[in-house]
């Protein structure tokens, strides 16, 4: 894999890495906690990678939940993989300056593909985003994941309890510094984001849908965004302003 | 009920988040989505983004106006165009600030 890319890639997802911090310290201290050792919260981190289930599934387990009632959870929570991975992978698929050969190593960074790391990649332009280059942006969030869960467990007694609660604003700080560019270039972005935002937070209050909530909002907000969106397709649209 | 057990559903909750993540970018090669199809993938990380926002954001702090408050400073960071990390630091910053005075 050639190294400009990846070091491109690397350097745009340092911002991720910086705000999975807080969350995966937190899931290190939970998981103590809960009855793991240090090194056990390591190996879920991972080998899970994958916040919302892995919080989720420490609750279903310490209720006594079984091994297949947590996998089933995890497969409902991580759905949304499936949908984010297979929209990307289409631009990848779709884009004119990647030959087969680069594209055989897209699975690699695909199986490290997160929600914020996903977004970044699929505002990139079409010319500039590469497996390799994709590699890089999640090499150094997952990293940190891992090593932030250690700290949380191994560190948990030594962060300031306000600026670690502080510290819990990151992930929504980075999530409004993706999106604000996008909705000042084209306007349905901000229905898009508006209906998965009111989707999720109603169909929330829906207890048999809650581990659906999140899927279902993105079908719907996406939905919401296609119907508002000018009449332009993706490709022609990049390869004018590329 | 051991931390070893629960490793070994980990074991299991990663082989299916992996398959999940990786298995697209092999399918997605040998198959020719329509414009309609493309239309709403274009629009799925904005959808995304703005679910995984609400309503988390409301219970990120211990207030809910100071979580909007935080992230409206890295919204604000982000319209003008200064770096995600700036806007990130900004944002912790200023949660800091009001939870010390709150």
């Amino acid at each position: 894999m050639p190294m400009t890319p990846l070091l491109t890639g690397f350097r745009a997802g340092l911002p991720i890495a910086l705000s999975y911090i807080p969350l995966a310290m937190a899931f290190g201290l939970i998981g103590l906690q809960a009855g793991l050792t240090t090194w056990q919260t390591v190996i879920v981190s991972s080998v899970v990678y994958a916040g919302a289930s892995q919080f989720a599934s420490l609750r279903l387990w310490q209720a006594g939940g079984g091994a297949l009632e947590i996998l089933f959870a995890t497969l409902l929570i991580n759905l949304r993989f499936f949908l984010v991975s297979m929209t990307l992978s289409m631009r990848f698929h779709h884009s004119p300056y990647l030959s087969p050969r680069q594209l055989r190593w897209l699975p690699l960074p695909s199986a490290g593909v997160t929600d914020h790391t996903f977004i970044l990649a699929s505002m990139l332009p079409l010319r500039e985003l590469t497996p390799a280059y994709f590699f890089g942006l999640n090499i150094g969030p997952y990293i940190t994941w891992v090593v932030s869960t250690w700290a949380g467990a191994a560190l948990n007694a030594l962060v300031p309890a306000t600026l670690g609660a502080s510290m819990q604003i990151a992930v929504y700080a980075l999530f409004a510094a993706l999106l604000v560019p996008s909705i000042q270039k084209e306007r349905h972005a901000l229905y898009a984001a508006a209906a998965g935002a009111l989707a999720h937070t109603v169909l929330q209050q829906i207890p048999p849908l809650v581990h659906w909530s999140l899927l279902l909002a993105s079908i719907i907000g996406a939905l919401v965004g296609c119907w508002t969106m000018p009449d332009r397709p993706e490709q022609k649209q990049e390869a004018s302003s590329a | 009920m051991t931390g070893t057990e629960f490793v070994w559903i980990a074991v299991g909750m990663g082989l299916i988040t992996v398959t999940l993540r990786a298995l697209p970018s092999v399918i997605a090669g040998r198959v020719t989505p329509s414009k309609r199809v493309m239309r709403f993938l274009h629009n799925v990380p904005y959808a995304v983004i703005g679910a995984l926002i609400f309503p988390g954001v409301l219970s990120a702090t211990e207030s809910p106006w100071i979580g909007l408050a935080g992230i409206a400073v890295a919204g604000l960071s982000a319209w003008l165009r200064l770096p995600a990390v700036v806007a990130l630091v900004a944002a912790i910053l200023a949660t800091y600030a009001l939870l010390l005075v709150a």
